[in-house]
């Protein structure tokens, strides 16, 4: 086996963690795996999603989090996606990224502003590695912190990993078969949980009673073989079956 | 439909202007359109050092009988980027030679057959075509260089990918190296992902096992 360069310990852990990979059905299993390999460059949050258009949110896409929670609603509330210059990029790119690479070309005060405010919840920085699915829908695996030491060499088996267990999860949170058509109503309900309704409001926006609403998600989770509403979101989403 | 031919030392006198039309979109791809500085032509026909007596072609053609998507795969036992043009790609994990394992090289399907961005019919049907030869021809495994951003693609249809080494960046490229074990329910995924049937080889199974076994020029 040739070595003709010393194997940094995160490369071997990160091999390791590439064939694991291969037998963890559970999306946050692999999540904490590759969150345990990026602490040691100075990352605390990570965030695996797909990337919708830049007119809709973010949080119905998003495959394995560790993110700050406030900050991605206040995110979402205030559709930062859209003028995110990060996120721009990531749309328009294959290669890895550091954020302040571009995060200097944010030339409004709404770029500015959500830079700024990312700073203030400790993602100082962070870099995105752009992902492409089977289909050529684009995702992104993207990781930020305050103090980062983060050499070409890491970057590289970063990139490895986040290609690798993108994969693996695209394929775990797909639906096993052809998706049957959701019915206009199921279309409905899931489109108002897509915006972050609950039952009872999904009810109020559709004019019916909140069992009725329960009952087009349920059918509609069925058919999309997801495991819960956010699943389901995400399912009719991909499949164009829903739009925000 | 698309019919692949496979072609070998054995049969290449039966396919002289399919081979050539095959040289010919090659270098109109990979020199004209990818821009591979490695790779030479001579009167407009690529060919490296990994065309051999050994190398086996899987060619797929229209109803006319027009070159429409290929693919090769040659000897590990042999030549091969992983051995000698990128070794470092293995750096990891080592990878495996024998007469059971192939290295993998050039997918490409002619520009009239794509859709843009997303994952067209056609190159489904070259992927399922090499990967059909392989499981009926008793290639256990093939080694594949590949760019990194094919990774998601690939594992994301269900291929059970091993990545042998750290990635290089070469000619503003990021390559990988991995080994793809062929078995019956990566390529059913494949099918089942493309939406498609059955390879049709122009030649039958006997014919193609043939070629296998007593390829021209192997060194036992």
């Amino acid at each position: 086996m040739p070595s003709d360069l010393a194997i940094p310990p995160y490369v071997t852990q990160a091999f390791d963690l590439m064939d694991a990979v291969d037998g963890l059905r559970d999306p946050i299993l692999i999540r904490d795996r590759i969150y345990g390999l990026l602490k040691q460059f100075g990352f605390t949050s990570l965030m695996m999603t797909r990337l919708p258009l830049p007119r809709e949110r973010i949080a119905p896409h998003m495959l394995i989090r560790i993110w700050p929670a406030e900050w991605l609603s206040h995110y979402d509330g205030r559709n930062y996606y859209r003028h995110d210059p990060v996120a721009e990029r990531c749309i328009n790119t294959l290669e890895p990224f550091r954020w302040s690479d571009y995060a200097h070309e944010a030339d409004t005060t709404m770029a500015q502003r959500i830079m700024g405010e990312a700073r203030d919840v400790g993602m100082s920085d962070g870099y995105c590695i752009p992902v492409h699915d089977v289909h050529g829908f684009q995702a992104v695996v993207t990781m930020a912190g305050d103090r980062l030491d983060f050499p070409a060499r890491a970057r590289r088996t970063a990139q490895l990993v986040s290609l690798f267990a993108f994969g693996h999860i695209d394929r775990l949170t797909r639906p096993a078969g052809p998706v049957e058509p959701l019915t206009q109503r199921e279309r409905d309900a899931l489109s108002f949980a897509a915006i972050g309704q609950n039952a009872d409001d999904i009810a109020a926006s559709m004019g019916v009673a909140t069992s009725t609403a329960v009952a087009h998600l349920k059918s509609a989770r069925g058919k999309l073989n997801a495991t819960n509403t956010t699943h389901a979101v995400v399912q009719a989403l991909r499949h164009r079956q829903i739009s925000i | 439909m698309v019919d692949f031919q496979v072609v070998t030392a054995d049969n290449r006198h039966l396919h002289e202007r399919l081979m050539d039309d095959h040289h010919v979109l090659r270098k109109n791809l990979y020199i004209d359109r990818s821009g591979w500085k490695a790779l030479t032509h001579t009167d407009g026909r690529e060919s490296d050092q990994f065309d051999l007596d050994t190398t086996i072609y899987i060619l797929g053609t229209d109803g006319t009988g027009a070159l429409v998507s290929g693919s090769r795969l040659h000897p590990s036992t042999g030549p091969t980027l992983l051995a000698d043009v990128f070794p470092q790609l293995a750096n990891v994990r080592g990878f495996e030679r024998g007469p059971d394992i192939f290295e993998w090289t050039r997918v490409f399907t002619a520009p009239a057959k794509r859709t843009e961005g997303r994952s067209s019919t056609a190159a489904g049907e070259i992927y399922c075509a090499v990967m059909q030869y392989c499981l009926d021809e008793g290639i256990r495994a093939v080694n594949i260089v590949t760019e990194a951003f094919y990774v998601a693609r690939y594992v994301g249809l269900g291929w059970k990918l091993r990545i042998l080494g750290e990635s290089l960046e070469h000619e503003g490229m990021t390559l990988v190296g991995v080994t793809l074990p062929i078995d019956e329910e990566t390529i059913a995924s494949m099918r089942r992902a493309y939406g498609i049937g059955p390879t049709r080889f122009a030649q039958g199974l006997a014919e193609r096992q043939r070629a296998i076994r007593a390829p021209v020029g192997l060194q036992a």
